[in-house]
C-alpha cells in the first residue's frame, strides 16, 4: 500500500520535493510552518515581513531540494536556518549569500518523530532549549541571542556591549559549552 | 601559534552561529576543511544552534499563508536538478485547495489557478523531463500575463507579472535585481489611470537577485506596476524618485 504523503519521514518528503511534487510542499508546510512563522516572527517582530520570509524559505527549500542529502542532516534544521538567515537579512537590510547546506552535516539534530508526536515533540524541546538558556548568565545568554537571533557578529556585539572582542568571543564559546552540556543531558541533542 | 589557533577556533563558533562577518568566512571554512579538531568543535557545538529555533513561543500563522506559499511555489516553477531515479510526474493538486473554507478561500483559488498557469506556462520543460502533463490552459480574460522593463541599474532586471483578474490578486516574479542599497528596501507601487502611486509592498530580493511578490491590492483602475528604491525598512507613502523598473498593465 502506497503511504499517505502526511505519513512520509522527512528524508521521504525531501526525495518528493525534489522529484518536483507540489503536494509534498503541503506536507511540508503542515509540518513546520508554525515553527518557520514563529522564529521569523521572534527575529523580526513584524507579522507581515515574517510571512515574506516564510514564502522565500519554502520556496528556497523547494529549489534546492535535489541537492539537500537528508543522510547529512535533517530537513527541519534545514528549512529552519533558512528561515533564520533570510529573517537577519530582513531585519539587517542585507543580502548575503547563505549556504545552509555548507554546514549542515555539522550540525544535524533530530527532533522529528512521527505526526501524532511531533507537536508534544516539539514542545517538550521548546521547554528544554528555554530551560537551557534560562541558566546561563545573563551576558552569555546575550551573547548567542544577539549572535543567533539579532545576526550580529561577535565584532559587533563586542562594540554594541562595549566589551573586548576577546570576551565576547570567550562568552559564546563558554554559552555554547553549557547549552551542548545541559541539552545533551535533557537527550535533545546527540553526545559525541 | 595556540594563541591563533584558539582565536580561529571562537571565531569558528559565529560561523556555526550564522553570526560571522562575510568577509571571515572564506578564511573559515578553509580552516574548516583543514583542521580536525575544528571540525569536532563545530560538530558539537553546531548542534546547539540546530535547536535554538525551537526557542520561541509558537505563534499561529494566518491561513493564508499556506496559499501564499503554494502559489510562490508554483511561480519560481519546477524544482531544478533532481536526480533521475527521483523523478516523478509533477502533482496537480488542485481540488484540495478549492475546498478549504472561507476566508482563505479567495486566495486558495488564486493559489489554484496559479499552479494551473505555473504548470501550463512550464509544460514545454515538463514535456523534456518525461512528465505526462497535459494541463487545462487558463482562460485568457481571468489569467493575465505582463512584463516589467528596467532601466539605468535596473536594466538587466527579467520582471514579469500574473494578474488574477477574478481574485485580484497578481504575482510579480523578478530575476537579476541588484541588491537594494544598504538601508534601502524595493517598493511595489500601482500607478492608477490618474498618475496617483498606490504602495503594495516593500522587498528585499535573495542573495541571487530574485524574488516573487504577491500583490493582494487589485489592479483594476491601475495602467503600470512600477519598482523604486526607498528608504528601509518601511518603504515611503510615495515614491521618492522615478521607477527604473516598470511594466504596463495588459
Amino acid at each position: 500500500m502506497t503511504p499517505r504523503k502526511s505519513d512520509l519521514s522527512d528524508p521521504d518528503l525531501v526525495q518528493a520535493l525534489a522529484a518536483g511534487d507540489v503536494d509534498a510542499v503541503r506536507v511540508l508546510y503542515a509540518r513546520y510552518g508554525r515553527l518557520a512563522y514563529s522564529l521569523a516572527v521572534r527575529i523580526l517582530g513584524d507579522p507581515g515581513r515574517a510571512e515574506e520570509v516564510v514564502q522565500d524559505a519554502f520556496v528556497r527549500v523547494w529549489r534546492r531540494a535535489a541537492s539537500f542529502d537528508a543522510g547529512r542532516g535533517s530537513l527541519r534544521t534545514w528549512l529552519l536556518t533558512v528561515v533564520r538567515n533570510r529573517a537577519v537579512d530582513y531585519l539587517r537590510g542585507t543580502a548575503r549569500e547563505w549556504d545552509e547546506l555548507e554546514l549542515l552535516g555539522e550540525v544535524r539534530a533530530e527532533g522529528e518523530g512521527s505526526d501524532p508526536w511531533r507537536e508534544v515533540s516539539q514542545s517538550l524541546e521548546r521547554a528544554a532549549v528555554r530551560d537551557a538558556l534560562a541558566v546561563l548568565p545573563l551576558e552569555q545568554r546575550q551573547a548567542v541571542e544577539l549572535a543567533y537571533f539579532g545576526g550580529y557578529s561577535q565584532q559587533e556585539i563586542s562594540r554594541m556591549v562595549n566589551v573586548p572582542l576577546g570576551t565576547i568571543k570567550s562568552r559564546t564559546r563558554l554559552a555554547l559549552e553549557k547549552l551542548c552540556s545541559y541539552l545533551q543531558g535533557r537527550g535533545l541533542i546527540d553526545g559525541r | 601559534m595556540a594563541g591563533e589557533h584558539e582565536e580561529l577556533e571562537n571565531a569558528i563558533l559565529g560561523l556555526a552561529l550564522g553570526s560571522a562577518e562575510p568577509e571571515d568566512r572564506p578564511r573559515l571554512l578553509a580552516h574548516l576543511q583543514a583542521c580536525s579538531s575544528c571540525r569536532e568543535l563545530v560538530g558539537r557545538l553546531g548542534t546547539v544552534t540546530a535547536v535554538l529555533p525551537l526557542e520561541p513561543d509558537p505563534v499561529e500563522p494566518p491561513a493564508r499563508l499556506r496559499e501564499r506559499v503554494l502559489a510562490a511555489v508554483a511561480a519560481s516553477g519546477p524544482a531544478p536538478a533532481a536526480p533521475p531515479r527521483h523523478r516523478q510526474p509533477l502533482a496537480l493538486p488542485l481540488p484540495r485547495a478549492l475546498r478549504v473554507p472561507l476566508p482563505g478561500r479567495r486566495l486558495a483559488q488564486a493559489a489554484a489557478a496559479l499552479l494551473v498557469f505555473a504548470i501550463g506556462v512550464g509544460a514545454g520543460a515538463a514535456a523534456v523531463r518525461g512528465g505526462p502533463l497535459a494541463p487545462p490552459a487558463p482562460v485568457p480574460s481571468q489569467v493575465e500575463r505582463f512584463a516589467l522593463r528596467g532601466t539605468g541599474s535596473m536594466a538587466g532586471v527579467q520582471g514579469s507579472a500574473v494578474y488574477l483578474r477574478r481574485d485580484g490578486l497578481t504575482l510579480v516574479d523578478l530575476k537579476d535585481m541588484p541588491p537594494a542599497p544598504a538601508g534601502r528596501v524595493y517598493e511595489l507601487w500601482l500607478i492608477s489611470d490618474g498618475g496617483r502611486a498606490v504602495p503594495a509592498g516593500v522587498f528585499l530580493p535573495d542573495a541571487g537577485g530574485s524574488k516573487i511578490v504577491l500583490v493582494t491590492r487589485d489592479l483594476a483602475g491601475s495602467r503600470e506596476l512600477a519598482v523604486t528604491v526607498e528608504p528601509g525598512p518601511d518603504g515611503s507613502s510615495q515614491p521618492t524618485q522615478q521607477p527604473q523598473l516598470s511594466g504596463r498593465i495588459a
